[in-house]
């Protein structure tokens, strides 16, 4: 019996009305990813990208199509529900680490799991084992911007593991950061997927995006290759070859 | 979000701008204050004023008589055979007159000391007991006798405390003192304990002329506007016009002073009150701007699962948090103001309980109130574009 797809887009369509033009960032895009992958979405600026993480990660909704996130249509429910689904399901790791400058990185960490309702002790012990995972755990007590990049960038995968969601939604991690601790993260983050975890990874840059398992690749809201990242390497080799 | 959390993060959030938050408050501290303030001290004056007629006593009435030509006039006979017809609703009667006469002991003269000419009732009418001798008697006035009853002041200041028996100058002429008052004010110079009661049939003797002032006693304050009546009655059978005389009635007094400082409160508490409308707008302002700022906070609040009634709920109580603050600092503002100024004006004042309380509650009210358009403004950000915002 087939498994349930932890995420299936079936025919994704968004159109956005800029005055007059309408500009169609999704059409008809449908894939599914199962529990346990290891996905990057890429493309260049305008391709869709961005869009499909959004409607990933319930931040926003198509225009028409169906996207099931585990099972569940949640291609139109409101936007309560699309937060609890955030809340649960999914953790965001954002380029600009997106950490909130008042809060310790404990608290930044403990975030989600306080609008998911987790009683103070358990928040703080959940955000010590996450922050452990990382290798801060000497550091909860400081601010974000006592921190470095990188460092704020393990704070904010702390954070998305806290919740101990069901997908790792990663939108270029390494855009602000060097190339050595972008190597630190992307090797986290495969380390992540060595020890079960879902994680789709977006970004414009195809050095990156081999660090996945699977590649999509999007061009002006039609997927143009999905299969081994392997296999899209060779692929690219092939092009620049005959060009 | 537990409430208790929300607070703390509303009061971590007010920390990290101190300054910014003091000024948002400064609109609700000065509305908060200046309500206790001017409550307070009307309150306080409307007491003293009410103490003063108290003290009067409120069972009393006052007539004076402008009288309408030559022809027509009210004596003290008609007055008092009114008050002996009347014996169920009066209590005393006792004519008033003010005399302006040089008052001398030995070579000394007391300037400051008024001489007031009455009738034997005065000492019920006006509340006064005797600490030595004895008050004017039916006989001194209706004999013309010369003698006088002093306040405790005179008796101290001209006669070191042994003043009965010992005799004083009324314009030359010598009154024998046969009574000292117990202190009645404050035993000072000018005060109430600086007089000097004669009879008051003596005054044309001491150059004062007619007397046309006269004060009642009733029985009690309820009887009060029978009592106006009946006398108003008699005055006007004789007058024919109401423009010849004036009675004023005390408890009447006291609850028309009441009436008349509640409604300046009212007004005054009103124009108060705008301040605390404009506190209010200021703190609406503020967390426009605020929510403004921290677009992006919102946007990564959303994105962890915040949901619209989180957002609302952080916003709210930040700008409750802002006007509670603020009132509680108007607060302990307004009541130390009140008793200072009370100090300073020698008036018996203390911070309106009342006004207290009402002002935190709307102070707190007007954080909801004003928190929740901009509140509602957060809640409803697109986590996408909120996420972006720079």
């Amino acid at each position: 019996m087939e498994q349930t797809p932890l995420i299936e887009f079936q025919d994704i369509h968004k159109i956005y009305h800029m005055g007059d033009s309408e500009v169609r960032a999704a059409d008809g895009v449908s894939f599914r990813i199962d529990r346990g992958e290891f996905v990057a979405i890429v493309g260049q600026s305008g391709s869709g990208k961005s869009t499909c993480m959004n409607i990933i990660g319930c931040l926003d909704v198509p225009t028409s199509g169906r996207y099931l996130l585990g099972g569940t249509d949640v291609s139109t429910i409101d936007e309560d529900a699309q937060a609890s689904f955030r809340n649960t399901m999914l953790g965001f790791i954002f380029q600009q680490y997106n950490l909130l400058p008042r809060l310790s990185v404990q608290e930044n960490v403990e975030l989600s799991l306080l609008y998911a309702k987790v009683p103070p002790q358990e928040r703080a012990e959940r955000a010590r084992q996450a922050l452990s995972r990382v290798g801060l755990a000497d550091k909860i007590h400081h601010l974000p911007s006592q921190l470095s990049g990188g460092q704020q960038q393990r704070v904010s995968i702390a954070r998305a593991l806290a919740g101990d969601p069901s997908i790792i939604l990663a939108d270029e991690p390494t855009g602000a950061l060097d190339s050595g601790t972008s190597r630190e993260v992307l090797d986290f983050l495969r380390q992540l997927h060595e020890s079960g975890n879902t994680i789709v990874l977006i970004t414009h840059d195809n050095a990156i995006a081999a660090e996945a398992q699977r590649i999509i690749r999007l061009a002006d809201g039609k997927i143009v290759y999905d299969g081994s990242a392997v296999a899209a390497e060779q692929v690219q080799f092939a092009k620049g070859v005959v060009s | 979000m537990s409430l208790l959390q929300s607070l703390r993060l509303a009061l971590k959030s007010l920390a990290s701008s101190k300054v910014r938050a003091f000024l948002t408050m400064l609109g609700i501290i000065i509305g908060v204050a200046s309500v206790i303030i001017l409550v307070s001290l009307m309150d306080g004056m409307s007491r003293q004023m009410t103490d003063e007629f108290s003290k009067m006593g409120t069972n009393r009435l006052t007539v004076e008589v402008f009288g309408m030509g030559p022809s027509r006039t009210v004596g003290p006979d008609d007055l008092d055979k009114l008050y002996r017809e009347n014996q169920s609703m009066f209590a005393a009667m006792s004519p008033t007159v003010s005399l302006t006469v040089r008052t001398t002991r030995g070579t000394t003269e007391l300037k400051s000391t008024k001489v007031i000419g009455v009738g034997e009732q005065h000492n019920a009418v006006d509340k006064l007991t005797l600490s030595q001798g004895r008050f004017l008697g039916y006989i001194d006035v209706s004999r013309r006798s010369k003698v006088c009853v002093v306040g405790s002041y005179v008796a101290n200041q001209a006669f070191r405390g042994r003043a009965v028996g010992q005799i004083i100058k009324l314009s030359g002429d010598e009154y024998k003192i046969i009574g000292v008052l117990e202190k009645k004010a404050n035993g000072e110079k000018g005060s109430d304990d600086d007089r000097i009661f004669v009879p008051y049939t003596l005054s044309s003797a001491l150059g004062g002329g007619e007397v046309s002032s006269f004060t009642f006693s009733t029985a009690s304050a309820d009887k009060n506007p029978e009592a106006k009546s009946v006398i108003d009655q008699k005055l006007y059978e004789i007058f024919k016009s109401r423009d010849a005389y004036y009675i004023m009635d005390n408890a009447e007094m006291v609850t028309s002073i009441n009436q008349m400082n509640k409604t300046m409160t009212l007004v005054l508490v009103g124009i108060a009150g705008i301040s605390l409308l404009v506190g209010g707008i200021g703190i609406m302002n503020i967390m426009l701007v605020s929510v403004t700022e921290r677009t992006r906070e919102i946007g990564i609040r959303k994105s962890l699962g915040a949901k619209r009634r989180d957002i609302m709920s952080q916003f709210v109580i930040e700008a409750a948090t802002t006007s509670t603050i603020g009132g509680l600092i108007g607060i302990a503002l307004g009541a130390g103001v009140s008793i200072a100024a009370g100090k300073l004006m020698n008036m018996n004042v203390s911070p309106s309980m009342g006004a207290m309380l009402m002002s935190f509650s709307i102070s707190a009210g007007i954080g909801v109130f004003f928190g929740f358009m901009p509140a509602r403004r957060a809640a409803r950000l697109n986590p996408i574009d909120a996420l972006r915002y720079d």
